[in-house]
Order: C-alpha cells, then structure tokens, then sequence
C-alpha cells in the first residue's frame, strides 16, 4: 500500500477490490457459461417444455399439518393427470413474502398458480402480472375476490360455517349465556369471516346469548391452552367457546380437562380430527367441525388444470374423486368443495382426512 | 447477598416486588368487582391465578436464570428458543418411534445441553461475538430441527401429537416444583457459590480476570454449561407442557420475552452486573401485566401497544434516575 | 476485511442457484432476458431490506442496534394508509408518513440518548409497542389506497426503487464515507468514554443516528407500500432480523466501531438473492433431496451469518496489520 503510511478512505476498493471484482466477474461468467451450455437444447427460457403442465400452489403457510394434507391430495391428483406440481409458500403467514413466490413463479412461466391468500389485497398486482404472462390464477383456502383471479376454490361456504358453529354452541347453551371467541389472529382474512358471521347471527337470533372475551391464540396450541385457563378462570360464568381454527381448538379442549370445566363449558369450532380424537373420545367436547383438506387440494390441481387445458368451468361439472361442481350463490366464479362435516363421537372414526 | 449488590439493582428488585403486588391488587380488585360473583369464589379464583402463574412462567425463569448468567460474563445467547425446538423435536421423534418417557425426557434435556455448550465452543473457536453466533444459531437450529423431523419421522406433517399422559410429567404434573427447586438452588448459589461471581467479574473485564490468574476462556464455557442445565429444564418442562409440537412455530419469540425478563430485573445486557432474583422477578411482572389487561378488560387491539410501553416507561424512568451517576462513573 | 470477498460470494451464490432452479437457457438471447426480469424483481423486493440497512449500519457503527425497524416500517404504512388514494394523498399522507417517521425514530434516539436506557432494550420495548399500534390504528382490516395514488406505482418499478436506494447510497454514502459525522461515530461506538473526553456531543450523535434510522422507515415503507399495494397490521413479520444479518454479513460489527454501508448493500443482496433461489429452487429440491428446500432457509441463512462474519474478521490475519483496521488487534479472550 503506498500511500505513505496514510489510509485514504476507500483506497482498499480501488487498489485490489477493482482488480478482484474484475476476476470475479469472469469466473461467475464462466460458471454461467457452464450452466448455459449444460443446459442448452431446450429452446424454451421459462424451462418448461410446453408439453409439460405446471402447476403453482401457495399455501398460507407451509409445515403446518392442515395445509400438509392439502399438498397430499394436491400431490395425488398431480400424480393421476400426470402433471407437475410445484408446492411451496412461506414460513409465516406473511402477504408480502406470498408475493415474492407469485413473482418466481410468474418469471418461471408456469401454467397455473394457486394461492391462498394471507392478504387478499396485496397481491392484486401480482396476480394482473401473472395473467399478462398468460398464467391463470387460482384462490383456494381464502378467497382474493377483486384480484381478477379466474376460480376460487372454497372449502365451505364462509357464511355456513360461521352460522352452523354459532348455532351449534347456542343450541348446546340453551340459547342463553357467556360466550367467548379464540381465533388464531386478528389479521387471517377467512377465520375473521366466519367470526363475523358468527357475531352477526349471535347478535340476530340468540338475544340471550352475551359474548365476553377475545382472545388471540397466535397459531399456537400451548399459548391456546394457557389462554383460555385464564379465561375460564376470569369468566366463571362462561357457557361456550367457539374456536376458529386448528391450534385454538385443541388448545381450549385441554384447558378445559385441566381446570375440569369439560360438560360445564361448551366448545366448538373447527380443527383436525388427528388433533381431536382424545379429547372427543373423552368427551371433553361434543362436536367439532372440519372438510377434508387433501379433497381441497385435490380440486383445486383439477380444477386448475381444466383451466389451463381451456375446459369451462360449469356448475353441475363431473370431477372425478368429487362431487358434481356445486358453485356460491353469491359468485359465480367461485366453487364449493363441500358441507362442513360435524365430528362427534359416534363418527370420527369413519373418516381419515390424513391428519 | 442483598448487601452485595449495588444500588441501582437493589432499587430496581424493590421496585419489582412492588409492583408484582401492585399487579395482583389490580386482579385481586377487578375479581372482587365483577357484578356477579360472591367475595369467596373471587378469593377462590385468584388464589387459581397465582397457582397457575408459578408453571405458567416456569420456562421463561428457567431459561432466564441460565442466560442470566451467561449474560453475567459479557455473553448472550440469541438461539435459546430454537435450541428448546431442536430439543423438542428430538422428543418427538424418540416418543413417535416409542421410547419410554425417562428416554425422551433424557433426550430432550440432554440436547438443549449440548447445545448450549456447543454455542459456548463456537464461540470461542471462531472468535466471534456472541451475538452473531448465536444470531446464526437462532436460524439455524430452526432449520435444523425442521429438516431432523422431516428425516426422522416417517409421514411427517408438520406436527408431532402426543397425546399420553406418561409422557407429560414435568410439564404438566410437576412444573411448579421444579421451577421451586430450581429457583431455590439459584439463589442458594447466588448467595454462597463463588462461580457467579466469577462470571460478574468477567463480565466485567476479561483481561482482568485472565491476569488475576483465572482462564477467561473456561469462565465463558462455564456459563454456557450452566445455562445449558437450565435451557435443559427449561425445555423439558415446556415441551413435555405440549399435547403437539411443531417445530416450524413453537418458541417463537421465547428469547425476547426471557431477555426481557432479564433486563427489566435489572442484569446489565452488556455483563458484569445483575442479580437471579430480578430475573424471576422481572419474568413473573411481564406475565402479570398480560393478566392485568385481561383482567381489566382491556380492548383486544390495545394490549399488546401498552405491554411494549410498559417496558419502556419502567426501564426509561430506572434509567433515567441512575443516569447522572452513571455519567459521573464514566468519567472518574 | 477483503472488499472482494462478499461481490464473489454473491456471485457464487447467483451461480449456484441459477444452476439449480427449473429454468434453462436455449440462448445467450433467453439468457439476457431471463436475467433481466431476475434483476426487475430482485431489486424492488430487496428495496427495503437494502434502505433500512443504510440506518442500521449508522446504528451499530455506535455500537447500538435497533430491533423496532419492522414495527417502525408497518405502523408508517398503516398510517399513511388511513388516507383517500387520491391526488390529495401527496399533500396529506407523504408528509404525514415523514413526520411520524422522523418521530418514531426521535422516540427511541431519546429513549437511547437522554434517558441512557441499552439500544436493545430500549427498541425491544418499542418494537412491541410500534406493533401494537399498528393493531390499534388498523384492526383486523387490510387496507389498499396505494393502488389508486396517482404516481405512486413508479416507486413500485425497477426504475424508482433503483433511483430511490441509488440516491441513499451514492450520495448519502458517499457523504458519509468522508464526512466527520461518520468519523465521531466509530469514536462513540468504539469508546464512549474517549469520545466524551473528545469533545463529541454524543447524547446530540445518538438523537441524530435513531432520526436518520426513524426517518429512513420512511422511504422503505413508500417501497413496501408501492410493491406491495397494500398493508396490515401484521405485515412484514421478521424484517428486523433480516435487516440486521445484511449489516453484520456486510462486515459491520456489532460491537460497534467498524463497519460500512456498502458492504451492508452487498449483505441485502445475499440475502435477496439466498431468499429468491430457494423459492426457485423448489422443483429441484424435490427431485434431489431427501427433505422440503424450504428448511435449507433457515439453515443456510445461519451458516451464510457465520461464514460471511468469520470471513469478515479471520481473512487478514496472515497478513501484515492494516494500523487502521480494528482486527489488527486480536481481542482478548
């Protein structure tokens, strides 16, 4: 360094970085070089061949068991029509990181992306960029009704399922009472659905009816738990739980063995049977509610594909493995997997939704 | 001990203590308030409130007290919760491939363990700061315990159910007593054992302790291994709590709450000062102010907002009050 | 530390997962255009990654940190949000958003300088408390005006996001590298004591600092908001983390002391490009690994942290001392 003992700032850059950046440009050249030639003969810069389907699916969020058994059946119905499957999505339920998979996707130049919203709002343009690409574009799980998607794939009709399980707790608390709500977030577009339309009906039809508490559970069954103690102990009057999703209910189920307020305190709402067997067995609670993810994947790949081969979508439609396409009344674009099915004691074990 | 410790510290535990009673006045009172209860259920339902803090609290002190004294000494360790996934992901796999519970108990604590000692090593291999190792290890044991559990166990789908009682006996039977004992045997060492004070003194300058003739590098492992037993039992009394474990999201954010405990008991983050009994206390004033808002009936949206300017206002104000004579200190 | 050490690795690690995604290449021709619409996606998603590690690597050359970027970045955008998308959203919203910016950032500078509370506590604290706001602002709704703002999509572009951090870097950093600001701050994060004796204000640097960091959230979130269309309050979940493994793998310390901004742009893009790889990398990962890709995130994010920082400290030392370099010193442990 001859800069007479004196370190000018940045001198370091020009004397050897410029030299070893230089160098570093060529060997990642020749590296690209190679991945080029060893690639070449395929004509096609998207990397899929054309004859070849493939088929986006974005989760909410990935190594979580409902979404896990939605990618089986999604998996299954990729192995029966012989398309390829690309399964992938963040590891928290985040809109903007849902986003940046849409954006790969779109540049990979598949055929179909599936997407089940965190923010329904936020991925508009991702979704018009998409179908300027030629790409058609799926919702399932939650829907994203103004981002110009082709279907939405829903696994219940929303107002149903809000409306059945406030029915459902009302009729186990003699129409009367506290009751209280666990919901894993205040931000997951569909839970907060359903918790309105079950507000809403408690509001109109069950008069009697007082709801005390909110509580947030944060996708996690021990905070769950640890929640909802604190609540029947806070609330000894409370008569009924509903809880919107996987984590809460089995999170309530356990609070409600350990404090010993099982047959006292209602509960319902909706999770996985895997999760619920104990507790249903016990008796702890009477009914819960849930469809079978590995159905919804399995329509939404068909359904997909039937887009992307360039099939309308009718309502009455055969799907094989399903039943004839019922679709909402409400919007004619979106399809309903099925009837919610109610888990009691006498029929859990008939079904095996893989979880 | 009391006498020992400085002043500030001794002003932040009365401060604490104070205002852990203050907290559970508030229950006490919004109980006894509420329109339709008698004067002896609300008794009944607070004494439900202070038994169910002590195993409620129980991983957060027992990993406390361990990164408490790894803090003593200058260190930090980041990665405690997913060290706890790592370690409740190897009880998973050892229950779903059906060893006894003494098996899987030992597994999980022995993992956390190691780990814990393994941080200290990297450490001192790499020469690098705690922080960014542990920063490291934070992502890291996540992403490892994901790919065990994917390796391990067949048809894994993201979630490991355990549902069998035998399985869940420090969690749920005995969390209260092992939190007791535990504290107990802190503050026992605290008071009589010379280590702690060992790791006050390293924290405090390690050239000084390497020319008092101490080795500066076992002084840092030393904490790392005690801290390994606590994070050890910490995660055998919080996994072995769970009817599911899912290592892409349990003990998410478990560091900050532990380092938040710490702190507001008064621990200097950078070493060298603090004390175990502000830890507990601070752990058990960051669990009672969440059941405050509860049970005041505070909005949903508005919780979280006055948790975080609690903490705030608490160590601003401390802070605040010592700073002149921090200031003078500096410049002795 | 070598210059040249992270651009290789960088490129390396742009090789690599260009080799093991599902495209192929039939011409230099799908080359060139593959990469450019690479690079119009690499850079606004990165946007605020690489803005915000502007402010944070000011922070730790003061041996501070600041853990409530994130929270900072939503509660502005949730903020901004509550306005019309309309021609009045640059007379309104925008200096709105600058303000609560500048405040935001002023708040955690005087909890830091005036009442002497730790960098990490005191942000800690108003990380949760900036995140509740944002509950408390926004509910449970999720609101999108940005996409009616008339103008506002080009901050959304290549184009904009690259003039938006290019101005940040070329001129404020190119300030900063010769200014004398920078200077005292490596004396305060490097010695606090001597700094005083020097006759640096420092309670004045640190309010300074915690601004710049405050007022930086803003235009990561115009970025954000732009990219993004819209806002909730649980959006951007992690984005302090990220924020600060770009600065310490672009060879910042965060003891404080040492470090510089455009090696925190290098550390963005490693980890943009680490992140886009992965996504891309999806199909492969079926095919050839025994487990789901996406755990390698985790991991690979840990191993790159430790490499790139070890790489930073470890590789000058066979070499005669730098006197100016910091690790001319071993430390003593």
């Amino acid at each position: 360094m001859s800069n007479f003992g004196i370190r000018w700032p940045g001198d370091s850059f020009i004397n050897r970085g410029l030299a070893a950046s230089v160098l570093a440009l060529l060997v990642a050249a020749g590296l690209f070089g190679i991945v080029g030639c060893g690639s070449s003969g395929n004509s096609s810069s998207s990397g899929n061949g054309g004859d070849e389907i493939v088929i986006a699916m974005l989760p909410k969020l990935v190594n979580i068991d409902y979404f896990d058994a939605c990618q089986r059946g999604a998996e299954r119905a990729a192995e029966d029509l012989g398309i390829r499957l690309i399964y992938d999505g963040p590891s928290e339920p985040s809109g903007s990181e849902q986003n940046k998979f849409i954006e790969t996707w779109t540049r990979q130049g598949v055929d179909a992306i599936c997407i089940a919203p965190n923010q329904p709002k936020t991925i508009k343009r991702f979704v018009e960029k998409a179908k300027e690409r030629g790409i058609k574009v799926l919702t399932w799980d939650s829907d994203a009704a103004d981002s110009g998607r082709d279907l939405m794939v829903n696994q219940v009709d929303d107002k149903l399922l809000g409306e059945t399980l406030i029915d459902d707790i009302a009729r186990q608390m003699n129409e009367e009472g506290e009751w209280a709500i666990a919901i894993a977030s205040l931000e997951a577009t569909n839970l907060n659905t359903w918790r309105r339309y079950a507000e809403e009906r408690a509001l109109s039809h069950y008069p009697k009816m007082k709801l005390v508490e909110t509580v947030v559970t944060k996708e996690d069954e021990s905070v769950a738990r640890e929640q909802i103690e604190l609540l029947l102990n806070k609330e000894p009057n409370l008569k009924g739980i509903i809880a919107f999703d996987s984590n809460s209910v089995p999170g309530a189920a356990e609070a409600l063995k350990r404090t010993g307020r099982a047959g006292e305190v209602a509960l319902t709402g909706n999770s996985t049977p895997g999760r619920m067997r104990p507790y249903i067995k016990e008796g702890v609670l009477e009914s819960f509610y849930l469809w079978d993810p590995r159905a919804l994947g399995n329509l939404t790949i068909r359904l997909a594909v039937k887009i992307v081969n360039g099939e309308e979508i009718a309502p009455a439609m055969p799907i094989e493995g399903h039943r004839d396409l019922v679709f909402s009344e409400n919007d004619s674009t979106m399809v309903i997997l099925s009837d919610p099915v109610r888990f009691t004691k006498e029929n859990i074990d008939e079904y095996d939704f893989g979880i | 001990m009391f006498r020992r410790i400085s002043k500030s510290i001794r002003q932040r535990l009365l401060f604490l203590t104070a205002g852990n009673l203050l907290l559970m006045g508030v229950i006490l009172a919004n109980l006894l308030s509420g329109d339709d209860s008698t004067t002896a259920s609300a008794l009944d339902r607070f004494g439900t409130v202070l038994m169910d803090a002590g195993p409620n609290v129980a991983p957060v002190i027992l990993a406390g007290l361990g990164l408490t004294g790894i803090i003593f000494a200058g260190a930090l360790d980041l990665s405690i919760g997913s060290m706890m996934v790592v370690a409740g992901t190897v009880f998973g796999i050892l229950f779903s491939r059906g060893f006894d519970p003494a098996a899987c108990f030992l597994g999980c604590f022995l993992t956390a363990f190691v780990l814990s000692n393994f941080n200290g090593l990297l450490i001192r291999w790499l020469e690098i700061s705690p922080i960014i190792v542990t920063l490291a290890g934070l992502t890291f044991y996540r992403g490892l315990a994901l790919i065990m559990a994917d390796a391990f166990i067949p048809d894994f789908g993201g979630s490991i159910a355990v549902h069998d009682d035998a399985y869940h006996g420090p969690g749920q039977r005995y969390p209260g007593q092992i939190l007791l004992i535990a504290i107990l045997a802190a503050l026992a060492w605290e008071t009589w054992g010379k280590l702690p004070r060992v790791w006050l003194a390293h924290g405090c300058s390690p050239e000084a302790c390497r020319l008092h003739g101490l080795k500066p590098g076992l002084i840092l492992q030393s904490t790392f291994f005690a801290g390994g037993i606590f994070l050890g039992l910490a995660a055998l009394v919080d996994v072995t709590n769970r009817q599911n474990l899912e290592p892409a999201r349990m003990a998410r954010g478990f560091e900050l709450e532990v380092i938040g405990a710490i702190v507001l008991g008064g621990t200097n983050i950078f070493g060298g000062e603090g004390s175990f009994l502000g830890t507990i206390l601070g752990a058990f004033f960051l669990y009672f102010v969440g059941q405050t808002l509860l049970y005041a009936d505070v909005d949903l949206y508005y919780r979280e907002a006055i948790q975080g300017a609690l903490i705030v206002i608490v160590i601003g104000v401390d802070c605040a009050l010592h700073r002149r004579q921090k200031l003078l200190d500096e410049l002795k | 530390m070598r210059p040249y050490l992270l651009p290789i690795l960088l490129l390396a690690e742009i090789a690599l997962f260009t080799a093991i995604s599902d495209v192929q290449f039939g011409s230099v021709a799908d080359f060139v255009d593959y990469f450019r619409y690479y690079l119009m996606d690499l850079v606004p998603q990165a946007a605020p990654v690489l803005i915000l590690s502007f402010g944070m690597t000011v922070v730790m050359l003061t041996a501070g940190i600041d853990l409530s970027v994130g929270s900072m970045v939503v509660l502005v955008a949730c903020v901004m949000s509550q306005f019309e998308g309309d021609q009045q959203f640059w007379m309104t919203a925008i200096p709105i958003g600058i303000g609560l910016a500048f405040t935001l950032g002023f708040v955690n500078g005087s909890l830091v300088a005036w009442l002497d509370v730790p960098p990490i506590i005191a942000t800690l604290g108003t990380m949760m408390f900036y995140r509740g706001a944002c509950s408390i602002v926004m509910g449970d709704r999720e609101n999108d005006p940005f996409y009616d703002v008339p103008g506002y999509e080009w901050f959304a572009g290549t184009v904009g996001t690259v003039v938006v951090v290019g101005i940040l870097f070329a001129l404020g950093g190119s300030w900063l590298q010769w200014s004398r600001w920078r200077r005292e701050l490596l004396m305060l994060g490097g010695n606090r004591v001597a700094a005083r004796y020097a006759g640096i204000p420092v309670t004045k640097r640190l309010l300074q600092v915690y601004s710049l960091m405050g007022l930086l959230t803003f235009p990561a979130a115009l970025c954000f908001t732009a990219h993004d269309g819209a806002v909730n309050a649980g959006s951007l979940p992690g984005l302090e983390l990220k924020v600060i493994v770009a600065v310490v793998l672009g060879g910042t310390q965060v003891e404080g002391g040492k470090g510089s901004v455009f090696g925190s742009v290098i550390g963005a893009l490693l980890i943009a490009v680490l992140d886009e790889g992965l996504r891309g990398a999806s199909g492969w990962g079926d095919r050839n690994l025994p487990f789901e890709i996406s755990h390698l995130r985790f991991v690979l994010l840990g191993g790159l942290l430790l490499l790139g920082v070890w790489l930073n400290s470890h590789a000058d030392k066979s070499r005669p001392l730098n006197p100016a370099s910091p690790t001319a010193t071993p430390k003593p442990t």
